[in-house]
């Protein structure tokens, strides 16, 4: 029945040609009603121009009616009313919409005719997770007001409490209504680009990195050879030899696609002198003081550099820094037996290495107090902080329950080994026999899938490729009942399909349990399992041949690897 | 007490009222005309598929009655029909399509939902050619269009 109306319909359109008769289908129906009071001979006549008047879709319909065809499907999607269709479409996963919208041009229609779709399937994740999102607007507004300030904190267990009741007030009510007024707020913003767009362009985000794949590059070429560099998107901050303090914004370079930047260029950079500091060896940041912070702050008093949230270390073998609450420059005091040469923030700590290998801790806070220091044997390439997010893991040491929720990473020849702030080494990552680490970076975002992963740079001893590895770091599978080198089930994962993130979260926490009941056979055999190093997924550099002898990684985030080419060059991969 | 329901096609078919109020639309029918007697004509629905959703009826007959939430989930999950369900909507495309159609008419939220699930899971992991040989779909785009749209889900073809 709804079918023969809608051929009725059909016909209605495509039938006249002149513009200004538009019979009622009532009055269609009323006259194919009397076919059967007609003569044999005008019936024919009548079926004749019905069918002429049909266009391919119809002519299926009728074949189907007429029971001539034997391919049973039928385009149903497009054929329910259109509120149907669109319940249909919720009930899909974003990929899945993805290829509806190049199936064909109802279906295409269909799914841009519905706004809400994509909002409603944005809504499912945390916006805070859309790195889309994450680029394009501010922070504090996706993520409220600023953390509680670093004075604030000073004891651990105050600090363990900070962090508690910001996650529980963040699962508590009102969080839905929330997250509806925001995604309300960035929808309307003059820039905004529309949910359909946001939601494609994330997904292929996901799907590019899962793949190992960059979308496109963007070079500059430097004036000076420049050493420590922060990626802090739409800015990338570079520090040259002879200090020099290089903003460039990235944000047009990205619309125009390709560009490379001339360091003169006023509209993307901008040059501040950091005198006092002499040759700069290593910068760190704490990314959240500096992505809410220092952008603006470089703006207006873009000549004081003592209101920068940024550590450098250098010749002068001291580690400077900027106390973002009082806005003072400080030097950390005790970095003095060697130059430092990496530095890390950590949630309510500094962490300065030096070349002898001398590791020291400093408390957070108005004069940043050395805590403790420790001496590393292996000669430290790097180190970088692990920030799990909102996760939060307890375990027992010495009788007492330790919580921790970010740990650091130290690079040395052979691998990296990722260690707790309070224990010895978690896990290690040892490369291919042979290869080298050159470098690698812990992308400590907490922004899924991307989260928590470590990408390392390194060579290839018989044929010199170099080559970037993408590892996953899943803390809740980490067993911390013993302080030895482990690396459980986080090795099985690399060598797995990415899984939908949620999936994850529910089996980690059942792991979690099963793990207690689990005999102590099984357990060695486990340890055993886990000292086989595993690979992650491999970026490839080769098509930048000719550089790939002196490309090394200078800074990554979620979405993009900067890459160093020889000395001046700075080339960035972007996965979106 | 007993409803007569009678279908495009002038068939009749006597059902418990607690079955026939499963459509929401029956039921604030009955509710307006008080108790009554006379059959309820459904002029949107043929007898075969009356049986078909009446058979869903009786067998749901005891669920308890969805409250229309205003918020829907937004994780909608399409995989979690129950067994007999899943049974029942074993049927060809063009009977799929008529349930759906009278589950709208008739405001059968439950049976909807089954249904447009259903039709998800057809299209689920699908490419964009499976998908128009699995509904039977000429694709409509001009070649500019086909290779405008393959560039641009080039990151989408694999999985």
């Amino acid at each position: 029945m709804t079918i023969l109306m809608q051929d009725a319909m059909t016909d209605n359109n495509n039938g006249m040609d002149v513009a200004d008769m538009q019979p009622s289908l009532k009055d269609v129906l009323n006259s194919i009603r009397s076919i059967p009071y007609l003569q044999p001979q005008e019936r024919r006549v009548v079926l004749r121009e019905l069918v002429a008047s049909c266009d391919e879709n119809d002519t299926q319909i009728l074949q189907r009616l007429l029971g001539q065809t034997t391919k049973s499907g039928f385009d149903v999607v497009s054929a329910l009313p259109v509120e149907v269709s669109h319940k249909i479409f919720l009930y899909l996963e974003g990929m899945d919409l993805v290829r509806c919208r190049a199936v064909c041009r109802p279906w295409r229609a269909l799914i841009k005719g519905d706004s809400g779709l994509w909002k409603t399937k944005i809504m499912a994740w945390n916006p805070a997770e859309c790195a889309i999102l994450i680029d394009n607007y501010p922070r504090s507004q996706l993520f409220g007001a600023r953390m509680p300030s670093m004075s604030q904190k000073r004891m651990d267990g105050q600090v363990h409490n900070d962090i508690l009741t910001t996650t529980a007030a963040r699962r508590g009510g009102g969080r839905e209504t929330k997250r509806e007024i925001l995604l309300d707020n960035i929808a309307n913003q003059l820039d905004f680009i529309g949910w359909e767009l946001t939601m494609i362009q994330e997904l292929a985000l996901k799907q590019n990195w899962r793949h190992g794949r960059y979308a496109y590059e963007m070079t500059m070429t430097l004036a000076k050879n420049i050493k420590p560099i922060i990626l802090a998107w739409p800015f990338l901050i570079l520090v040259d030899e002879w200090p020099k303090l290089y903003k460039i914004s990235l944000k047009d370079v990205r619309r125009d696609r390709f560009r490379v930047i001339p360091v003169g260029d006023k509209d993307y950079t901008k040059v501040v002198d950091l005198q006092d500091y002499g040759s700069v060896s290593c910068v760190a940041w704490d990314s959240f003081s500096f992505a809410t912070g220092l952008p603006d702050l470089l703006e207006e008093h873009s000549q004081d550099e003592s209101h920068f949230p940024l550590a450098f270390g250098g010749f002068l073998r001291s580690v400077r820094l900027c106390n973002p609450d009082t806005k003072t420059g400080i030097a950390l005091p005790d970095v003095h037996h060697s130059s430092p040469l990496h530095l890390c923030f950590l949630r309510d700590q500094i962490l300065s290495v030096t070349l002898d290998g001398q590791i020291t801790f400093f408390q957070k806070g108005m004069d940043y107090r050395p805590q403790r220091s420790c001496t590393v044997e292996t000669k430290v390439l790097q180190i970088a902080p692990v920030n799990f997010g909102e996760k939060f893991f307890e375990r027992e040491h010495n009788g007492d329950i330790v919580s921790w929720r970010e740990v650091i990473c130290l690079g040395y020849e052979d691998g990296v080994i990722i260690k707790d702030e309070h224990s010895h080494t978690l896990c290690h990552i040892l490369l291919e026999v042979g290869s080298k680490l050159l470098q690698f970076q812990a992308i400590a975002d907490d922004t899924p899938p991307y989260r928590n992963e470590l990408l390392i740079l390194f060579e290839d001893p018989n044929t010199r490729l170099r080559r970037v590895l993408r590892v996953k770091l899943r803390p809740g599978l980490l067993d911390l009942q013993e302080d030895i080198a482990i690396s459980t089930e986080y090795a099985q994962n690399i060598s797995g399909e990415s899984e939908d993130e949620e999936e994850e979260v529910e089996e980690e926490e059942g792991m979690g349990t099963d793990r207690l009941e689990e005999s102590e056979n099984e357990r060695i055999r486990r340890l055993e399992a886990a000292r086989i190093p595993k690979r992650g997924r491999l970026i490839n550099l080769n098509d930048f041949a000719g550089h790939k002898a002196a490309c090394r990684v200078l800074a990554m985030d979620h979405a993009r690897i900067v890459l160093g080419m020889g000395p001046k060059v700075v080339k960035i991969l972007c996965l979106v | 007490m007993p409803v007569t329901l009678v279908s495009l096609d002038n068939e009749n078919y006597v059902v418990d009222k607690e079955v026939a109020e499963r459509s929401i639309l029956i039921k604030n029918m009955l509710e307006d005309v008080g108790e009554t007697d006379s059959p309820i004509p459904l002029p949107n629905v043929t007898s075969t598929v009356l049986k078909k959703v009446i058979e869903y009826c009786e067998h749901h007959r005891n669920d308890p009655i969805q409250v229309p939430d205003e918020t829907d989930d937004p994780r909608k999950r399409s995989n979690d029909i129950e067994e007999w369900d899943m049974k029942f909507m074993q049927v060809d495309q063009e009977m799929l399509f008529e349930i759906i159609l009278a589950a709208n008419y008739l405001d059968i939220k439950p049976l909807l939902d089954v249904g447009c699930k259903t039709v998800a899971n057809i299209i689920k992991g699908k490419t964009p050619e499976e998908i128009r040989k699995a509904f039977n779909i000429v694709n409509d785009f001009t070649p500019e269009e086909e290779a405008q749209i393959r560039k641009e889900n080039e990151w989408a073809e694999d999985r």
